[in-house]
């Protein structure tokens, strides 16, 4: 209940923030962090004068600051070493004020770490005025058995997937329809309660709110999944530079999210293990020269890998592209396997559309679609995040998929169990319906 | 061997320090961004300006620079006004008029105030309405109404002419002294005038045969005809007993008898009284009995 209690003045935050027009979302990951800060005002008239907006809708913010930096102290999506990170927050935020030319005090983040873990949860309970209501709405969601995911997690998300009424099922809003059962399944996603404390305290120390937490497997896939592929089901991994998020959205919910501890950094050190150079020129080598599928024609590409040491014969090597191919491939197969089995865990085989997006920085590794069709399927494409409104465009790749969707999520975010208050159910609120029905009896 | 070069520099924390983000933070607050990008260039431009003013030579300076600029521009030909013109006067009201005013043409525009202006023409005794506009640009045109010489007011002072409200216009000049204009005379019978003249017009048609009026203990008038006789007449409802006299006189022919006071102070009991002679007997002749 603590929790609820917590979400629920998140909310209000972000409220507070609307209202004051300029919000900031961060993605703290484990090989960069992004801010963006969103303005949320005066373009709402511009849609509706324009009669269709544009983004379907999705918008009604622009960007007006954006900031993107090396991420310090964080391993795998967690904090590992809090006065780095607190700087690197710092760095981002700094420099994004300064580009948007305001001052920003609320800020919604993602979380990537912490190792969610899905669960799906039912409810039941009779409908006695007949009409469903918000306050039905409140008691179905209230009657999910919770199950004991353990005192060190906190729910990160608790969103309605589904409800049911009777016999008819698949409905995303019943209220106002007219019936006498009401069911409910729910997703609900925990994460380790030191992921996100870590992560609140460190925005605190910058001066900053936390208006809203997402999941990172949640957000990029808001950004990067088309509304088909939502709606039949489909999985998008976010291959990241230190953990894999993946997120399977079915009916236009997410119903399982995961997070894979290995990732395109994992590649970068097997390349400088392998190579016996520096983290830093294998990063390059991988990002200038890296693939996956290799060629007769990588063979003869030569690649000078010069030394940093001032040693001059033994440093200064040549290596065929295919010798880093060998090297790159093996472990990116072996994050693409570990996203098969758990995509396999969670049952991804049963939906109607098994439609797999890559995105994240790593899914750019040029033939990672050709081989993640071999293992996941053979529906894969890449995918990039949706367009919005003044989005630079160095934030428009893959690699900044999560950092789109928190604004999305700021935007629009999706009614989730806090946002419907329970019914009083002690005799105080009983007492003060009754004596309300007294007065408007007898007036 | 030992390397030679330059030691190398600690590579730089572009973080911002935890004072400098804050501090950054402070200068992007509202009022703060305000006050830097508009408050402090405004201060800035305008100290110096303070700073010279605070001279009392230059501030001199500068007024006489705005004050002369101020009389380029109105003292334009646009502005100037040539002459003025008087509508509604006699001539010797008219000289009073421009004196009063005391112009000096050409004057611009700018310099009048023409309420000013029409309070002083209607401060002479003989306006009583005026109008001042400026007229096709350069001329000033004064239009006045006369006050109509009604009544010849004898006092102390000499003898005045009032309109029919009983304003002053002015004494009598040495050329009306042939003037027709009816008298009246008495202590206070200015503030009655007003009275008297509703009683001359009840008198039109013995006009010729009246000589005045006079205020009696400033509350009834007394008719004084050239023939010396009197008419005293009451203090309220005088017009009526006017009438009722102007009535006998048709019928009776009273006034043209040889009595010398008609007194119709009391409206329901008129008192005549007879001339005397030097002996102070009654003539008996104007009775017409013989004693």
């Amino acid at each position: 209940m603590e929790l609820y209690q917590t979400q629920r003045a998140m909310r209000a935050m972000r409220t507070a923030a609307l209202q004051r027009g300029v919000v900031a979302v961060l993605d703290v990951g484990s090989s960069k962090i992004g801010c963006l800060i969103l303005k949320f005002e005066g373009l709402e008239e511009k849609i509706e004068a324009d009669g269709v907006g544009s983004l379907a809708g999705q918008s009604g913010f622009q960007v007006i600051g954006s900031a993107l930096t090396r991420s310090r102290g964080m391993e795998y999506g967690e904090i590992v070493s809090m006065p780095e990170t607190e700087r690197a927050i710092r760095t981002a935020l700094q420099s994004a004020q300064k580009l948007a030319n305001s001052r920003v005090d609320h800020v919604i983040a993602c979380i990537s770490g912490g190792s969610p873990r899905s669960y799906g949860l039912e409810g039941t309970v009779d409908i006695k005025t007949g009409i469903v209501d918000d306050n039905d709405i409140a008691d179905v969601l209230g009657s999910c058995g919770i199950p004991a995911y353990g005192s060190d997690r906190e729910v990160l998300h608790a969103q309605p997937v589904n409800f049911s009424l009777d016999h008819r099922t698949g409905l995303s809003d019943p209220r106002g329809q007219i019936g006498k059962k009401l069911s409910v399944d729910m997703h609900m996603l925990t994460v380790k309660e030191k992921t996100i404390h870590d992560l609140a305290y460190c925005l605190k120390r910058c001066d900053l709110e936390l208006a809203g937490v997402a999941s990172a497997s949640y957000a990029s896939a808001l950004s990067s999944l088309v509304e088909d592929e939502k709606e039949l089901g489909a999985a998008c991994i976010d291959l990241g530079g230190g953990s894999t998020n993946l997120a399977i959205f079915w009916k236009k919910h997410m119903i399982f999210a995961e997070t894979i501890k290995m990732g395109g950094g994992l590649v970068t050190r097997d390349i400088s293990l392998g190579l016996q150079i520096p983290l830093s020129t294998a990063e390059r080598l991988k990002t200038r020269n890296g693939g996956v599928v290799a060629t007769g024609l990588d063979d003869r590409e030569m690649i000078e890998i010069a030394s940093e040491t001032e040693d001059w014969e033994g440093e200064r090597r040549m290596i065929s592209r295919s010798d880093l191919i060998g090297i790159m491939r093996p472990r990116v197969e072996e994050i693409l396997e570990e996203v098969r089995s758990s995509l396999t865990d969670a049952g991804f085989e049963d939906l109607p559309s098994q439609k797999i997006v890559l995105t994240g920085g790593a899914s750019q590794i040029p033939g990672i679609d050709n081989i993640a069709s071999k293992i996941l399927g053979q529906q894969v494409r890449l995918g990039r995040p949706m367009r919005i409104h003044r989005l630079p465009q160095a934030y428009s790749g893959p690699s900044c998929a999560g950092l789109v969707g928190l604004s999305l999520f700021a935007a629009h975010p999706q009614d989730e169990w806090w946002d419907f208050s329970p019914r009083s159910k002690s005799f105080g609120g009983k007492s003060v319906s009754r004596a309300f029905r007294w007065l408007r009896d007898n007036w | 061997m030992q390397q030679i070069g330059f030691p190398k520099l600690k590579k730089r924390d572009p973080a911002p320090s935890r004072l400098g983000y804050k501090f950054s933070r402070w200068m992007l607050s509202p009022f703060i961004k305000k006050s830097v990008f508009f408050g402090m260039p405004l201060i800035i431009l305008l100290l110096p300006v303070f700073i010279f003013l605070k001279d009392q030579n230059n501030k001199n300076l500068v007024e006489e620079i705005v004050l002369d600029f101020y009389r380029k521009i109105i003292e334009r030909p646009e502005f100037m006004l040539s002459a003025l013109s008087i509508q509604g006067s006699s001539d010797s009201l008219n000289a009073e008029i421009r004196e009063i005013l005391g112009l000096n043409f050409p004057i611009s525009s700018f310099d009048l105030d023409l309420a000013d202006l029409r309070n002083r023409v209607l401060s002479l005794p003989p306006v009583e309405t005026a109008e001042v506009r400026l007229e096709g640009g350069s001329i000033l045109h004064v239009k006045v109404k006369e006050k109509v010489p009604a009544l010849l007011l004898k006092d102390d002072t000499g003898i005045h002419v009032l309109n029919k409200n009983g304003d002053y216009i002015r004494p009598l000049l040495s050329t009306e002294y042939g003037s027709k204009l009816p008298v009246i005379t008495g202590e206070g019978a200015q503030k009655a005038a007003a009275e008297a003249f509703i009683l001359f017009s009840a008198l039109y048609d013995k006009l010729d045969e009246v000589r005045g009026l006079v205020l009696v203990g400033g509350r009834r008038w007394n008719i004084v005809l050239k023939s010396g006789q009197v008419i005293m007449l009451p203090e309220k409802k005088s017009e009526q007993a006017v009438q009722k006299i102007l009535i006998l006189d048709k019928a009776e022919k009273i006034l043209s008898r040889d009595i010398a006071v008609f007194d119709f102070r009391l409206p329901y009991r008129i008192t005549l009284r007879f001339p005397e002679n030097k002996d102070g007997q009654i003539n008996s002749k104007v009775i017409g009995v013989s004693n």
